[in-house]
């Protein structure tokens, strides 16, 4: 009689293969898709996105002219610092004057007196004509006052607060010193060369080098310093360093983004920190942001806590074209800090995103581990429960171990017709029950959930009064499910295993066992459905598809309410003895 | 242990045939074709200013382009939107419908222009461009064509290789009723706010597309005489009563239809009479309280930006400008992502006061740089839609860190 539910083995076991197999292959879709590489830009009527704006151009004059237009569009500034862009540790000195002077700091170039003209520069006190230039640069048909580097604190104090802080630089190093370039704009802090220069009385800071009698601020590499110094906060001097780091919810950011090789570029740059949006230098390679640069971004990404219109908002300057960072990178940027809902806030991954990685892998190490210890120590299990119990732990993650181990710690009975069956006590026997209804149930259900989404779930738009939610994908998705693993379970699985049991032919089965398996798939599904309704239309923004890690989580964690909505049913139906549980 | 490991080995060799499978099946709904280069638009990349970027040009057909491609990088799958939704060029009722009703989530599409009998080749390049990866809530549709355009639109966009779905009525007060059935459908919800607009002024109604691409809340049109049935349709569909916004004052909205209207819920006025003013208006304006609740659920509704402090954001629109409204309304998408902004109108002679009047309220001021409020600009258009002196303007009316004069 046995070889009559043996029939069916081979196609059943195909079956379960193909639902772990399309399940499996979903889940590792999730972290192959985001290792794909950005696409290039194309087609594209400018370079600007939500969250960034690109001061681009060919040449450093173009770029040093945008971004003197962007921080003075009409207003006159008082004084323009002209540097030789060979020799920016002139420029970068000067960075500290130019709030205090009402300044922009620009590179020596051909056409530089043309943005000159335009800015017409207000200041006749230490110049004449506004125009400062610094550490003797020449400059072609530009007059002007010339300022050499030892007369920069001298000057500094003569204009506005006194500084407060000094920071130290390496003057051989431009992608470590000029970190402090935004600052000292924003701040009016000074920055020396020589430690010696350090004036008594002011606060001392070293960036990038260790130094004795400074606080110094270093990390290994340059994209390092400059994350480490965003974040900086010193709480014996709050008024020194951005401080933009996890301790605060609301503060708005703006980044400089600028490629290390173009150090003149990225000093021109410094202008955006006085004016508008004040920020970090950060830097970035031509093709992509150095991992930790995309970390950082990411754990400043904004959060809201009611609706995204709330803030805060947060901008970066992209200094050069495409030459100096490619779009994809700032594509990479734009995206790290979108405002999102505080819920799925995280690097990368939210700490909900985190708990479904942890239950999705859980699930798939208890399935393989099931798997080989069934073969080897439970050769005489029923080919139906074998099939029942890994199907059921790559879904239910943490607990498939454990039910698995209460089950088959049991003493063995041997039945008159041979078979092998667990003395179980009857909320064991109601667990096991439950294990392959839900087992084929609910992995049934979620694979064709997968499918459906991937191929897109039908809407069927129609006016009937209440009853317009037939139509609806998530409702007709839950009903395609529910009649597809009824029929698979009931043909494929469920049949079988009784007919093991009465020993009567598969035909004559069909009608007895179709009402359990609707009953259990019922309940599974009332399990299922409601939380996955909820947790995917309204607990979870944006409703996941089956791209996302978090669609597998909720499906694999609705599997696991169905086995808990399912037990008690099962326990009832063992109790009438429609159903045996000790396989 | 043999068989266990033999198992393994089949379910894993499955497992890959199926993943390269689903992702060839995948690759099937890209577009089967590159984007042209394009020339890009100088304006888009040197009339910047800190506190504010210009979006497209003069051509609405351009400006929708360069709004759809600064909320949308599609550089990778998380920057790509679901869909693109086509609207005929020539009609503001339409496309109101489309913006209100369409955008959000979990559609997820910029809005990009045709003419009624024709895909002009700007906005075929960037439906190329953009890719979109269809609704997964909606038979993965790509591209959405709504109101009145020709089959042959959309056997172009087919020929694309892009799954379509047209969304089509005989006039757009039922165009309204036809989009708000399939919305609702695919929520499973008909959201009980709802903002009317008044057919014969539709300019008034901007504002509320622009909250409703953020918010995906219903939208339906009345006319000078009353109620129209399909607008009573949708209305009625409301299970609890509707909260229903009407944008203009008695003179935009006669006081007969809002006693009409009011039979079906609660009516709250936007008391102004162009649409500047009603810009102003609803930037601030923000409608809490009761929706509908049983003991163990409760739903408010949530109606307005409400915005009234620094740190927030606004789009800069001219109706006054060479392509008019068309211009105006093309970048809704900008409420609907990145800075969530509100729309605020301008006029021919600049920023007009009602509107600096609001930005007076929004003026951020400096602070602490960890703790700083920011705001931003968009100004959409090229230079004889917003200039260069009234983008300045605004760019000092947004600043948080003005210089000592």
């Amino acid at each position: 009689m046995q070889s009559n539910s043996k029939t069916l083995q081979p196609l059943a076991v195909v079956v379960a293969i193909l639902l772990a197999a399309i399940l499996i292959s979903g889940i590792i879709g999730v972290p192959y898709r985001s290792m794909q590489p950005p696409t290039k830009s194309e087609a594209r009527l400018h370079l600007n996105t939500k969250n960034s704006t690109r001061f681009g151009g060919a040449s450093l004059e173009d770029v040093s002219t945008r971004i003197s237009t962007a921080v003075y569009p009409d207003i006159q500034p008082e004084t323009v610092f002209l540097f030789d862009p060979q020799n920016w540790q002139a420029g970068l000195a000067a960075t500290t004057l130019l709030r205090p002077m009402k300044g922009v700091l620009l590179p020596m170039t051909e056409n530089v007196r043309e943005e000159v003209a335009r800015l017409n520069p207000t200041r006749n006190d230490f110049t004449n004509n506004g125009v400062v230039l610094l550490d003797g640069v020449q400059a072609d048909g530009l007059t002007g006052e010339n300022l050499m580097l030892d007369d920069i604190l001298g000057l500094r104090q003569q204009y506005g607060l006194a500084p407060q802080n000094v920071i130290l630089v390496d003057k051989d190093t431009p992608e470590t010193a000029l970190l402090a370039a935004p600052w000292a704009a924003y701040s009016g802090d000074l920055i020396i060369f020589d430690a010696a220069d350090a004036p008594t009385g002011l606060n001392r800071y070293s960036l990038g080098v260790q130094v004795d009698g400074f606080t110094s601020i270093t990390a290994k590499t340059p994209e390092a310093l400059a994350v480490t110094f965003a974040k900086y906060e010193d709480p014996q001097n709050t008024l020194f360093g951005w401080a933009f780091n996890a301790n605060t919810l609301t503060g708005y950011r703006a980044y400089i983004v600028a490629n290390p090789n173009n150090p003149a570029m990225a000093l021109a740059a410094a202008n955006l920190a006085i004016h508008g949006k004040p920020g970090p230098l950060m830097w970035s390679e031509t093709e992509k942001l150095p991992a930790g640069v995309n970390n950082y971004f990411w754990s400043q990404r904004a959060a809201f806590w009611v609706t995204p219109a709330e803030g805060p908002f947060h901008h970066f300057w992209i200094i050069g074209d495409e030459n100096q960072i490619s779009f994809k990178a700032q594509g990479q940027a734009d995206y790290a800090v979108e405002i999102g809902p505080y819920f799925g806030k995280g690097v990368g991954l939210s700490g909900i995103d985190l708990i479904a990685v942890f239950w999705v892998l859980m699930g798939m190490a208890s399935a393989i581990w099931i798997l080989l210890h069934q073969f080897k120590f439970l050769p005489k299990q029923n080919w139906v429960m074998s099939l029942a119990w890994p199907l059921l732990a790559l879904l239910i993650g943490p607990f498939g171990l454990l039910f698995y181990y209460l089950a088959y710690r049991r003493p063995i009975i041997r039945l008159p017709n041979g078979m092998i069956v667990w003395d179980r006590p009857l909320w064991l026997q109601g667990l096991a029950a439950t294990v392959s209804a839900v087992g084929f149930g609910a992995s049934i259900m979620i694979t064709s959930g997968y499918l459906t989404t991937f191929f897109g779930m039908p809407l069927i738009p129609n006016r009937l009064t209440g009853a317009f939610l037939l139509g609806t994908p998530m409702i007709l998705l839950m009903i395609i499910n529910f009649v597809v693993a009824v029929l698979v379970s009931w043909l494929v699985f469920q049949t079988p295993m009784m007919v093991m049991f009465t020993n009567k032919p598969y035909k004559q089965t069909l009608g007895k066992s179709l009402p359990i398996v609707l009953i259990s798939m019922t309940f599974a599904a009332v399990g299922m459905n409601p939380l996955m309704w909820y947790l995917m239309m309204s607990k979870i923004p944006m409703m996941p598809t089956e791209e996302s890690i978090l669609w597998f989580g909720v499906m694999f964690f609705t599997a696991f309410t169905a086995l808990l909505a399912a037990w008690p049913l099962n326990y009832v139906l063992i109790r009438k003895q429609n159903k045996s549980g000790l396989m | 242990m043999k068989k266990g490991f033999i198992s393994i080995l089949i379910v894993l060799v499955t497992t890959i045939l199926i993943f390269t499978g689903t992702n060839l099946i995948a690759n099937a709904y890209l577009a089967n074709q590159k984007p042209a280069d394009i020339a890009s638009l100088p304006s888009n990349s040197e009339l910047l200013t800190v506190n504010t970027t210009r979006i497209g040009s003069d051509d609405a057909f351009e400006t929708a382009v360069a709004v759809a491609q600064i909320i949308y990088p599609a550089t990778e799958e998380e920057n790509t939107p679901g869909a693109v939704i086509l609207v005929n060029i020539n009609s503001l009722p339409e496309l109101l419908v489309a913006a209100n009703r369409i955008q959000h989530f979990p559609v997820n599409a910029p809005l990009l222009y045709v003419e009624q009998s024709d895909l002009p080749q700007i906005t075929r390049n960037e439906l190329l461009r953009l890719n979109p990866e269809g609704v997964p809530a909606d038979g993965n549709v790509q591209v959405y064509i709504v109101g009145t355009i020709d089959a042959s639109v959309n056997d172009a966009v087919n020929e694309l290789g892009f799954k379509t779905r047209v969304l089509n009525a005989p006039d757009p007060i039922q165009l309204a009723e036809v989009v708000d059935n399939w919305t609702s459908t695919q929520h499973g919800d008909h959201p009980n706010e709802v903002a009317i607009a008044n057919i014969e002024h539709p300019e008034m109604a901007i504002p509320a597309a622009y909250w409703n691409a953020h918010m995906g809340q219903g939208f339906a049109y009345v006319t000078s005489e009353g109620v129209p049935e399909a607008t009573k349709e949708i209305l009625k569909r409301r299970a609890n009563g509707a909260w229903i916004y009407v944008f203009g004052d008695e003179s935009i909205m006669p006081e007969h239809v809002v006693r009409e209207l009011a039979q079906y819920g609660q009516v709250t006025r936007m008391p102004r009479n162009d649409p500047s003013a009603i810009s102003a208006y609803f930037s601030g304006f923000k409608d809490i309280g009761a929706d509908w609740g049983a003991w163990f659920w409760q739903k408010a509704r949530d109606f307005g930006w409400g915005i009234s402090e620094a740190g927030h954001n606004a789009v800069f629109v001219n109706l006054d400008g060479p392509a008019g409204w068309q211009n105006a309304v093309t970048a809704t998408t900008l409420s609907h992502m990145g800075k969530h902004a509100p729309v605020l109108i301008l006029n021919g002679d600049g920023v007009p006061d009602s509107v600096k009047n609001y930005l007076m309220v929004l003026k951020p001021y400096p602070t602490d740089a960890q703790q700083q409020l920011l705001n931003h600009g968009w100004i959409i258009g090229g230079e004889e839609t917003i200039s260069w002196q009234t983008q300045v303007e605004l760019d000092n009316l947004l600043e948080a860190y003005p210089f000592e004069e």
